[in-house]
């Protein structure tokens, strides 16, 4: 495994393996894969092979098969195998077809893999409509009677982002004269073909993180997914958009991008706040979160748009750190509808004393979701808000809003679930070990993040910039 | 490794231990565990303190701890100096014996491993407020504080008035903490440092320019949400819904210290001096603050003499005394200030652990008019809570009257200047009314004709020494001023011989007694007529303002999530929908079966292909060539 493309032939064969499998057997094969893919990960982070790979795929376009490491698509790396690892852990017990369930997971996986490892346009290009599949795939399958409907809002938004984007391919294909489309070959474009181009690739991208307008499959998405795919899809797949912004729209067309900085900013400044308000009134849990990301991952773009150094290097970290706490707050999810609760906010009170374990990781993860010091997103918004503050103090200011919201429906996700008076004289199963396990791990990088934000994430970035 | 990074570590080991092994420790090795973590924290604060007395102040390095680019001094490390010596000190000893007193107090409860384990993280936090090197750290310790005492105030979390006052006062310290947050963007985009010992001096604080103001502002706001300061201050009363202990270590002696902390930490900006003449711009940043100082010890106070509920005196008291400790931070009175916050956390903690027993003896009666008679009963619990009232009365030799002495002669200044006496005339009315509602509390709880019946719950011993040794310190500590003085503000302080002023301050203190005793010892419950309580509760009337705004908030937000969103997020694809319909119909219409239309439809539309293709190539080649 010395290769950067062992990173995805794992996952990748590990769900053709999935696939094959009985469905008693599904979940422990695909947790094993999960696991040795974080491995991998853990270990090209920590002293991997730091060499690009490359193979010649369509040289007449110019896409090749280049994989290489790089500081925004790293902690991503570790991140995802964690969550997938997270969501198998939370598997409904019963559930059915789970052989073809932990394949899907499994390629969805590989896909996010191969995306963050791209090197290449028009390979990243592959990888952001491979993902697509697996997760289409998921939503319409398990996710009930609304299920498909959801994804094929979703599958409708994504193709009205992604389209454009093959066509701004195509054309940089053609404009590049089959020199290649690797990102360090597209560095310094003439800025009036960066403009030009500017929006087909940005359309994509803010579609997929969503920012508002382009939310609307974001609610339905959340609402109907089974919990865990909600997990992966908020915390790793969602990131596919942060890291097109940075990888693409910041290093391929960073003069357009600070041309169109005010358009993207002032739509990411409406996701914030709108987001922001609607989470504060949603009435059910998965709403709560998906408006959370809204107006968190707006916060993000707002920081990346605004060309500062801190700002950038905030959004790192906030990639990472959101998609433990919601990622994380989604298997919570998961791990309450697994006991038979209702999402619906008005329904649950006082969990806190039948499930006191899963209250306290539920608290841990709300705590760094809503940017208490000390834990995950802490250190990241200290930093993309100074980037924010530096570009336009009143910008940071109208932002900020959006921190003190989220300390609100924060609260209001976790007391409204677990505090005030118990319902029942029933007692529900607290957690189970393997949710321990699947659970444990993101807790604990919450705080670890948070404590120490540059020995855990900022140093290994840091070292390939 | 320095010792001051176990004043850090024992409290987060022992919470880690609390919560996690309360069930194979048990009850009584929890609370051992919690309070021998603390014992050991402040073991280490007195070796600190003496490290400091011998070297002076030094910074001890743990590891890097956030990377942000262009701005340097974001350390995980401590600076040790008199100042966070002082608080690290105080804040441990002080909390040691509040949790030896709460394994007595707290000894019914079921959730006793999760009570000792937020409470050592709440030192833990407070620790890393006081002791860290820069700003940035600071916020991590002070959001740290805001989420222990969220957690500590909603301990008993079935309770419905309990898990809306976590929330209060978590949302309230939230703003704080971004105004925080902008102080720290302001002189970090100015100065490029976070560090204390460096953007504190001279050459930084004038690349603040015209911002200084502004950072100066952000700070207090800061400070104002977390010492509960007009406006902001509306979440403490209501804290009160936590276990008394937990008022006693975090509401009144040392969390909500933290903002007159950090206003004496980051003094040299508010006393920022060019050239000899105090910046006017810094000027104005000191009258504020001793005008909100001035105005929330005085409406505090009032709001007390107006309360019947045992915590909620005791809280606005609070209230009222931290006002004091704002004036004199405005005043420049700095060791002033902290000299009373040292005071006021022993006889506040013993104050608020006495009412704890005297609650716990009555079954969890609050309200003071349904006390009485208890003083022959509980001769010790008596007598501390009397030498508490006198210290907060500010009668000597007890440390009150030397802390708020010091304040209120700080405050006077050299008398010149008319803004200063008139603020030191609000102070002198606000000793006046807190001796009064100090007293009536004193004398309805104890000496009044008893109002209750049934069986009283007497302490354990765990209970009653700890209230011994804060009433030592009580009377000790104020002759421990000079010296504290010295050593904060660097040089010493003024000498006064007894003078009209404290002459006038005591005297106000014996009258308010003396008015409290003759009127409330047969038992009457109120001395001011009902109808003046709109007066006295101005403070309670912000709060409602507060509620109001927020439930109209939270009403609006129901309305956006529920009906406007799902319009909102349906613009997009009906757009989409709406623009295949009508190419659809449109293409519909074109399949009218006639060949000579068809043949004109491909030969258009082919034309019209090619033309495409090639502006486009030619548009993009063109961009492409410049």
């Amino acid at each position: 495994m010395t290769s950067l493309s062992a990173m995805i032939l794992l996952p990748l064969l590990g769900a053709l393996f999935c696939y094959q499998t009985r469905d008693r057997n599904a979940v422990a094969t695909a947790r094993v894969v999960a696991l040795l893919s974080l491995l991998q990960s853990l270990w090209a982070l920590v002293d991997g092979p730091r060499q690009p790979f490359s193979q010649p795929w369509l040289p007449q376009l110019g896409i090749n098969f280049d994989l290489a490491l790089h500081p925004a698509g790293l902690a991503m790396l570790v991140l995802t195998p964690l969550l997938t690892w997270g969501a198998l852990g939370l598997t409904r017990p019963g559930l059915e077809r789970r052989s073809e369930y932990c394949g899907h997971l499994l390629m969805l996986l590989a896909g996010l893999q191969g995306l963050f490892l791209a090197d290449n346009l028009g390979l990243f290009y592959v990888f952001f409509e491979l993902i697509l599949l697996p997760t289409l795939l998921l939503v319409a399958r398990w996710g009930g009677e609304r299920g498909r409907a959801a994804a094929l809002k979703f599958f409708l938004y994504t193709l009205m982002g992604s389209l454009p984007m093959l066509l701004g391919i195509l054309a940089l294909g053609f404009q590049t004269g089959g020199n290649g489309l690797a990102f360090g070959q597209l560095a310094h474009l003439p800025e009036e073909l960066q403009q030009s181009l500017f929006w087909l690739f940005a359309l994509a991208f803010l579609v997929k993180l969503p920012v508002f307008p382009l939310h609307g499959w974001q609610i339905d998405l959340y609402r109907t997914a089974p919990a865990p795919v909600a997990a992966v899809v908020a915390g790793a797949m969602s990131k596919a958009g942060a890291y097109g912004l940075l990888r693409v729209l910041v290093g391929i067309f960073p003069e357009a991008t600070a041309h169109f900085a005010p358009v993207v900013a002032g739509l990411a400044l409406i996701s914030i706040l709108h987001g922001g308000v609607s989470a504060l009134g949603a009435p059910c849990l998965r709403g709560v979160l998906a408006y959370s990301s809204l107006s968190h991952l707006g916060l993000l773009s707002l920081a990346v748009v605004s060309g500062t150094g801190s700002g950038q290097s905030g959004a790192i970290l906030q990639m990472f750190s959101h998609g433990i706490c919601t990622g994380g707050l989604f298997l919570v999810v998961a791990a309450l509808e697994n006991r038979g609760f209702s999402t619906e906010i008005k329904h649950l009170s006082g969990l806190a004393r039948s499930t006191p374990q899963l209250a306290a990781l539920a608290l841990v993860l709300t705590m760094g979701s809503l940017g208490c010091p000390g834990l995950c997103s802490f250190p990241a918004e200290l930093s993309m808000l100074l980037g924010i503050y530096t570009a336009s103090p009143g910008l940071a200011l109208l932002a900020s809003a959006g921190v003190v919201l989220a300390a609100w429906y924060g609260l209001r996700f976790y007391q409204g679930t677990f505090n005030g008076p118990a319902q029942d004289g029933l007692r529900h199963a607290d957690l189970n070990e393997s949710e321990w396990v699947a659970m444990l791990p993101l807790v604990l990088l919450c705080f670890g993040v948070g404590l120490f934000p540059d020995l855990t994430i900022l140093q290994w970035t840091r070292a390939l910039l | 490794m320095d010792t001051i990074w176990l004043v850090l570590a024992l409290p987060l080991l022992g919470s880690l231990l609390c919560a996690t092994h309360y069930r194979t420790l048990g009850k009584a090795a929890t609370g051992m565990v919690a309070s021998l973590a603390i014992l050991g924290a402040f073991v280490a604060s007195v070796q600190t303190a003496y490290q400091v007395q011998l070297r002076h102040e030094f910074t001890a390095h743990l590891s890097s701890w956030l990377h942000i680019p262009g701005i340097s001094g974001l350390d995980f490390a401590a600076l040790a100096d008199p100042l966070s010596a002082t608080m690290l000190c105080t804040v441990t000893g002080v909390a040691f014996l509040i949790h030896c007193f709460s394994m007595g107090y707290m000894a019914d409860e079921e959730d006793y491993g999760r009570f000792f384990a937020s409470l050592n993280l709440f030192v833990a936090t407070m620790v890393l407020l006081v002791m860290a090197n820069n700003l940035a750290l600071m916020l991590v310790g002070w959001g740290g504080v805001g989420y222990a005492s969220y957690s500590l105030i909603g301990f008993y979390r079935q309770k419905p008035s309990a898990v809306s006052a976590a929330r209060k006062a978590f949302l309230i310290n939230v703003v704080g903490d971004v105004a925080l947050m902008f102080a720290i963007f302001i002189i970090a985009t100015h100065c490029s440092t976070l560090e204390f010992k460096a953007f504190l001096q001279p050459d930084k604080l004038d690349l603040l320019g015209g911002d200084l103001i502004l950072a100066g502002l952000c700070l207090m706001v800061g400070a104002y949400a977390k010492s509960a300061q007009l406006p902001l201050h509306t979440w403490l009363p209501d804290a009160m819904e936590g276990p008394t202990p937990v008022s006693a270590l975090i509401h009144a002696a040392t969390m909500v210290t933290a903002g007159v902390y950090l206003m004496v930490r980051c003094a040299p900006l508010f006393r920022f001096v060019h050239g000899q003449e105090l910046l006017p711009m810094a000027d104005d940043l000191n009258v504020i603050m001793m005008r909100f100082g001035a105005a929330t010890a005085l409406l505090a106070a009032l709001c007390a003499i107006a309360q019947n509920d045992l915590k909620r005196i005791l809280a606005y008291s609070t209230m009222s005394q931290l006002g004091y400790m704002f004036m004199a931070a405005g005043a420049g009175a700095y060791g002033a200030a902290i000299f009373h916050l040292v005071t006021h956390a022993f006889f506040k903690a013993l104050l608020f652990l006495t009412a704890g027993v005297v609650i716990h003896a009555l079954h969890g009666e609050q309200d003071i008019r349904k006390m009485g008679g208890l003083g022959k009963k509980m001769v010790g619990v008596q007598l501390a809570f009397l030498i508490g009232s006198l210290a907060l009365a500010g009668i000597p030799p007890l440390a009150g009257f030397f802390s708020k002495e010091s304040i209120l002669l700080g405050v006077f200044g050299d008398g010149k200047s008319v803004e200063h006496e008139l603020l030191w005339a609000v102070g002198i009315l606000t000793a006046l009314l807190t001796s009064y509602y100090t007293g009536r509390a004193y004398v309805l709880t104890f000496w009044a004709p008893a109002q209750h019946e049934g069986k009283l719950h007497y302490p354990s011993s765990s209970m009653t020494w700890p209230l011994a040794v804060l009433a030592l310190a009580t009377v000790a500590a104020g002759f421990g001023g000079h010296d504290l003085i010295q050593s904060i503000q660097g040089q010493a302080p003024p000498e006064e011989s007894f003078g009209g002023l404290q002459l006038t301050a005591l005297a106000v203190g014996v009258v308010g007694l003396g008015v409290a005793y003759s009127t409330h010892r047969s038992g009457r419950q109120r001395l001011v007529p009902e109808g003046a309580d709109p007066y006295l509760r101005g403070c309670e009337a912000i709060d409602g303002l507060t509620k109001s705004l927020a439930a109209s908030f939270r009403g609006f937000a129901d309305k956006v999530a529920i009906k406007l969103d799902p319009v909102v997020s349906q613009v997009c694809p009906d757009l989409v929908r709406r623009s295949m319909l009508s190419t659809s119909t449109l293409l519909c219409q074109l399949q009218s079966g006639s060949l000579r239309l068809y043949s004109f439809t491909v030969l258009t539309s082919s034309t019209l292909l090619v033309l495409v293709v090639y502006f486009l190539s030619r548009f993009i080649s063109g961009g492409g060539g410049q």
